[in-house]
């Protein structure tokens, strides 16, 4: 996923990708090494079906575009990824105009008949419903959902580790190094890796891409129309000689953002921050974050080396 | 004077300054119409300056002219372009300069569309035969009226030229006010300069109550007559007024407006507007009229240069406010509007999310009224008081006075207002200074510990009186509510148990006349009380208060417990049509104090529903939802309490919702491309006839290519189980499509928390407030899982200490005992050196490893090169402060680990988390609750399988096929 660019453009895994299904996401805003993407969107022979309940980034390279209901529009089943609770709620409103809803793709397409089966859940309060009919205490659940409106996991609302939740690991033991994870680590697990800027000085500033209070990740970014800036420490905005909101120029090998500065006292000297989940209506360039973000792997699980992305920022108009 | 960053204005000052705007108004009031024009006049700061940036918002400009003032140069039409209106900011208006050219002229054809936000609609009011209008330009609404550098930052001085029909008066904060004048044309002036949003005029029928009133108010500071006398030209006495010397607006009026008028006051300069309820008949109000003649000072004079400095407005003025009670009124008095005012922050720090709990707030993106609760009012009043406390009241009167010497007639940031404070206060006794926790004060939420509880004898004695009556010990005649002051009556009325039975509200009401009750803010306080106990006795004269009153700090609270039962519901409504146009067309310029109450839309209307909901989009808390629907739309989206962290708040974000599901952006249909990749031109197009195509193209493509040439790419739009990897996932598998792994996100930690855990379950966000010591690593609750918050806060209040790595000093950050700001991609050898630490120092619990891990040796043997010196070097991290976090890890119990994702996003970060995850298990903080650690808790419902359910069934057969 976090090298969907290179898939696109470089076809380095022998497939071509001819047809692009995109939903769910807003893969221009959230993926590493944008500009990559960006290209990939744009080939002429490849045809991008996005499937959001708004005109995405990526929605505007799209072929064919469809409307998504939001989860207030039809049936969800929700899970927190903190609080231990699981809530199933059935649709607010009707879905207005002609939209859609998550389900209708596969089910009304010809694609969707073609592999359809008799008996499938299709409707979203079938999913829902088939999904809590997983669970061994199914009954359990669904008295739960219908009646104060929340379910708890089995080891409870408040569990106490090693008391009421213990490792689910074959031997109910804690591997401090497991050997799946020593072998998948480049040079084995707890092994350091410099950084980057050691070894290619010309790019010394790390760009950090945190959350904000704005959006959750890339959603609702359409509703965030502020010019966001690139944030900078005192010491490394002076030594560039960069006035807070002054226009900027952050670049890498990978691409580059033109937006304003800030100068902010909270960051540590040498990091340049810049939120994830901005469009590209919030800079000059319309590029963001991760345009600069290198789509490098981590040591364990293929993931995205977005805080590894070293920068140099100048004033913008300077060569 | 330095451009200032204003997020909230697309002004160029730091090119071209606007210093003087005159200003030609005519008043239809039966067409509903503004009309005329503005001419302004431009200082080059820079030479080179060749645009001029205004903002506007719904304005409708015919054309603009632009010419010299030396050398009468003729008016020639100069080129302007209005850029992309923003909802919030509205469009900037970029207007061509000629060279040499200072004076810009623009026709507006119209304003009579859009008079909403920042003129009230002209109405006739209080049973009085003509209409009135008044314009509310505070924050950003003087744009709506006038095209202008509408930024607090540019002061301007203005004239106005006013046409108005026959037997109605125009008044405008400025000079040259007319003396009973009606009808024809009116002239002002402002000689002095103020910010846009201080621009304020008023036309129609003059009230006659406003002179008696006015002379009143100003009796009740003490002094006679105008303003030039009412603080500070008079003898100085040390009181409030001592900061203030001299008053510079030449004239002080108040002009009080009809009772619909919906907040308490608004400071324009020599004219405050101010609400008649604040007439009690017995002076006791004063304390709004004390407020708005501060912002004499603080905040017409010193004023905020952007809205994030709104604080420096408020929390002076009310500061000062009290300062004129205490010097009016005495001590008592002014301690308990202290005491009423604390409790007042507290319900509302109680409310409001944690980004909005800091005073230097961060607005960008927001609409500035936001900012405008009770915040920047009382915990900037608590933080002067703080100052004024420590340096003794004779230094801190002396700072303020030069303050406002050196700030007058400037528009400042809180950092010159820091620095200021550094210099000609701290400078000169640095012991004390030290003391103060500025940054807490200014950039964190909540109150610092050291914050002032003013305490009242007189109050506290009011509660216990409550308390004896509620205890039928004594009896209403014998509580000496007549001798109270308003205060102690308000705090008597609020301490006493509710719903009181009707035999006890009766004899409330018999014997102290509260239906009957001309103070309005006690009869408030009663009407309040009878509805929640069903006291029929006070219904007409509800009715009557909701129908006269505009006030929203009292309606509001009013309408909301009407609306709680189905018989109330009917008669909201009703009192509601009556009312109806008694209330201003919605007034986005809300005054602070009465703001939070402020909503009128918040009213129920026939056919409106509540729908229990959850938020399924990407973030650890899973809110309970309560969401509001009219007419088959979602207009609000609030939180509930069915997820007990909820707590019924939700974040600011999902709050939004309704714009995103009725926003512009929102995709109605389905659209086929017209235009090229990437400019998003769509025609539109029919369901079937899009599914048509792709599903074609699908077909097409697996026969052409095999299914591996199409790539399904989806994650966590929304992370509920009914948005992925249910039908989506069948769909493709059985197309036999690539599979995509999802990986963006938590790939990492989701493998190191399997391989080392088996992703055991976590610690719940309740349990933090357990926690003796809680440690955020690559996190940052106050953005993303706010939930978490508040269990933090009350682990640290009961004295639970913070620990945050992160290399920006977030909130919490800024409010940890440890905040270690590793280098990006060293979280690695900074767990690795406190592993070491641990073992080192003979504080890994072996017992706990030999029973229930395996691998400790060789952790601790990886761990062995990392000595706290070489990864604080690495981390760029004090030595010091690492050192000091091992022990302090090892010491606590229950210790907590919040684990983010911060970590995980480097060439490390599976590592990296991994070693974070040991680390509870070699200190042995396991077996408590509020100790342990969380991650991600999705694995507790691993019992739920969304693709078994919807199609693993019939995968077999679907890879035959």
């Amino acid at each position: 996923m976090n090298r969907v660019g290179d898939a696109l453009v470089r076809r380095s895994d022998g497939t071509d990708v001819e047809l692009l299904f995109v939903y769910n996401s807003n893969a221009l805003a959230t993926l590493p090494n944008q500009e990559l993407v960006e290209r990939g969107l744009r080939r002429e022979d490849l045809f991008t079906v996005v499937f959001d309940p708004v005109m995405t980034d990526t929605a505007r390279y799209a072929d064919v575009v469809l409307p998504a209901a939001t989860f207030l529009e039809r049936t969800e089943m929700s899970r927190g990824y903190g609080a231990l609770v699981l809530q199933l709620a059935p649709p607010a409103v009707e879905a207005a105009g002609e939209r859609g809803r998550t389900t209708r793709c596969s089910r009304s397409s010809a694609a969707g008949r073609a592999v359809a089966r008799d008996g499938d859940p299709e409707t979203a309060e079938e999913i829902a419903g088939a999904i809590l009919g997983s669970s061994p205490r199914a009954a359990e659940l669904r008295r739960a959902v219908a009646g104060s409106g929340a379910a708890a996991p089995p080891e409870g609302a408040a569990p106490v580790q090693f008391a009421d939740a213990f490792p689910n690991t074959p031997d109910r033991r804690v591997h401090l190094v497991p050997e799946a994870l020593d072998r998948e680590c480049p040079g084995g697990l707890y092994r350091y890796a410099p950084d980057p800027a050691e070894s290619d000085r010309r790019y010394p500033l790390a760009l950090i891409s945190p959350a904000t209070d704005r959006t959750i990740s890339s959603t609702l970014g359409e509703l965030h129309r502020a010019q966001v800036p690139v944030s900078l420490h005192p010491d490394d905005a002076a030594a560039r000689g960069i006035a807070d909101g002054a226009r900027v120029r952050v670049f890498n090998d990978l691409g580059a953002v033109r937006c304003r500065a800030r100068i902010d006292t909270q960051l540590r000297p040498g990091v340049a921050f810049m939120p994830k989940g901005i469009w590209s209506h919030n800079t000059d360039s319309g590029t963001t974050s991760n345009a600069l973000s290198p789509d490098t792997l981590t040591d364990l699980g293929g993931g995205a080396c977005f805080n590894d992305a070293r920068v140099e920022v100048e004033p913008a108009g300077a060569a | 004077m330095r451009p200032i960053r204003d997020v909230h204005s697309y002004a160029n000052p730091g090119e071209a300054r606007v210093t003087h705007a005159a200003l030609e108004l005519e008043v239809l009031f039966d067409r509903r119409i503004l009309r005329g024009g503005v001419e302004l006049s431009v200082e080059r700061v820079d030479p080179a300056a060749s645009t001029l940036r205004l903002d506007t918002r719904g304005l409708d400009v015919a054309g603009v002219e632009s010419s010299r003032s030396s050398g009468g140069s003729d008016w020639a039409p100069a080129r302007f372009e209005i850029g992309e209106a923003d909802p919030i900011l509205g469009a900037p208006l970029t207007i061509a300069l000629r060279p040499g050219d200072d004076r810009v002229r623009d026709r507006l054809r119209d304003a009579s569309r859009r008079l909403g936000p920042a003129v009230a609609r002209a109405r006739a009011d209080g049973g009085r035969r003509h209409p009135f209008l008044f314009s509310q330009s505070q924050a950003i609404h003087a744009r709506s009226w006038i095209p202008i550098q509408d930024t607090p930052q540019v002061r301007i001085t203005y004239e106005a030229r006013v046409r108005t029909p026959q037997e109605l008066t125009a008044v405008m904060s400025a000079g040259g006010n007319p003396e009973g004048r009606r009808g024809g044309e009116y002239r002002f002036a402002m000689p002095q300069r103020i910010p846009a949003y201080l621009s304020r005029s008023r036309r129609g029928h003059r009230l006659r109550a406003d002179e008696p009133a006015h002379g009143r108010l100003c009796r009740a500071l003490g002094r006679r007559g105008r303003g030039a006398r009412v603080r500070g030209h008079g003898e100085d006495d040390g009181g409030g007024g001592a900061a203030l010397r001299p008053y510079r607006w030449e004239r002080y009026d108040i002009l009080v407006l009809p009772p619909s008028f919906p907040f308490g006051g608004m400071e324009n300069p020599r004219l405050t507007f101010a609400t008649p309820t604040v007439l009690a008949g017995d002076k006791s109000l004063v304390s709004l009229i004390a407020h708005e003649l501060a912002h004499s000072w603080s905040g017409n004079l010193v004023t905020n240069a952007t809205w994030r400095d709104f604080w420096l407005n408020e929390g002076f003025t009310t500061y000062i406010e009290r300062r004129l009670v205490e010097e009016v009124y005495g001590r008592d008095a002014a301690t308990m509007e202290a005491v009423l005012g604390r409790q007042d922050l507290e319900d509302e720090l109680e409310r409001l999310d944690d980004p909005d709990e800091i005073l230097h707030i961060d607005l960008a993106g927001r609409d500035p009224d936001d900012g405008a609760t009770r915040l920047p009012y009382e915990k900037g009043s608590l933080f002067l008081r703080s100052l004024e406390e420590l340096f003794g009241r004779e230094r801190f009167d002396a700072y303020l006075r030069g303050y406002f010497d050196r700030f007058a007639f400037r528009s400042i940031l809180t950092e010159d207002f820091l620095d200021d404070l550094r210099a000609n206060l701290f400078a000169a006794d640095v012991g004390r200074a030290r003391a103060v926790p500025l940054e807490t004060w200014i950039q964190a939420p909540g109150l610092p510990a050291e914050a002032p509880r003013p305490r009242s004898e007189a109050l506290e004695e009011v509660a216990r009186v409550a308390e004896e009556w509620a205890a039928g010990r004594v009896p209403a005649a014998d509580v000496p509510f007549g001798s109270w002051s308003t205060q102690q009556r308000i705090q008597f009325l609020r301490r006493l148990p509710s719903p009181l039975p009707a035999a006890r509200m009766a004899e409330l009401d018999a014997t102290f006349r509260l239906t009957g009750s001309r103070n309005n803010e006690v009869a408030f306080q009663w009407l309040l009380m009878s509805l929640r106990s069903g006291h029929e006795a006070a219904a007409a004269r509800l009715d009557d208060f909701l129908v006269s009153i505009g006030r929203r700090k009292y309606i509001k609270p009013l309408y909301e417990e009407l609306v709680k039962t189905p018989p109330g519901l009917e008669r909201a409504r009703a009192i509601y049509a009556r009312a109806r146009p008694g209330v201003p067309s919605h007034c986005g310029g809300h005054r602070g104090p009465d703001r939070r109450t402020a909503r009128m839309s918040a009213l129920p209307e026939p056919g409106e529903r509540h729908v229990a909901s959850a938020c399924p989009l990407d973030c650890p808390d899973a809110c309970s939802l309560d969401v509001t629907v009219r007419g088959g739309r979602v207009v609000a989206v609030s939180g509930s309490r069915v997820n007990p962290i909820t707590d019924g708040y939700i974040c600011a974000k999902v709050r939004r919702l309704p714009e995103h599901m009725y926003g512009p952006a929102r995709i109605l249909r389905p659209g086929i491309r017209i235009g090229a990749k990437g400019e998003g031109r769509f025609r539109d197009a029919t369901w079937d006839e899009a599914l048509g195509l792709v599903a074609a193209r699908m077909l097409e493509t697996r026969e052409r290519s095999g299914g591996e040439a199409i790539l399904p790419v989806s994650y966590g739009g929304s992370n509920g189980y009914v948005s992925q990897d249910t039908t989506d996932a069948r769909l493709f598998y059985r197309l036999g499509a690539s599979r995509l792994a999802r990986t963006v996100c938590a790939a990492p930690s989701s493998r190191a928390a399997a391989g080392l855990y088996g992703k055991m379950t976590g610690v719940a966000p309740q349990d933090y407030a357990h926690a003796s010591l809680i440690v955020l690593w690559g996190v940052n609750p106050s953005v993303s899982g706010i939930h978490l918050v508040p269990y933090i806060q009350r682990a640290q209040n009961r004295g639970a200490r913070l620990v945050v790595v992160d290399p920006r000093r977030t909130q919490l950050a800024a409010r940890a005992d440890i905040h270690l700001a590793a280098r990006p991609g060293t979280d690695l050898p900074v767990a690795l050196a406190v592993h070491r630490w641990l073992f080192a120092s003979g504080r890994a619990d072996l017992v706990f490893l030999a029973a229930h891990a395996t691998g400790a040796d060789e952790l601790a043997r990886r761990a062995e090169p990392w000595t706290i010196a070489r990864a604080a070097a690495e981390a760029g991290i004090a030595e010091a402060d690492l050192e000091a976090f091992a022990r302090m890890y090892a010491d606590a119990s229950p210790a907590v680990i919040r684990c983010g994702w911060g970590q995980e996003r480097n060439r490390n970060g599976g590592s990296a988390t991994a070693a974070i995850l040991a680390l509870p298990a070699v200190a042995g903080k396991f077996g408590v609750r509020g100790g342990g650690y969380t991650m991600s808790n999705s694995p507790a419902w691993r019992e739920l399988d969304g693709m078994a359910a919807v199609g693993r069934a019939r995968r077999r057969r679907a890879r035959s096929t």
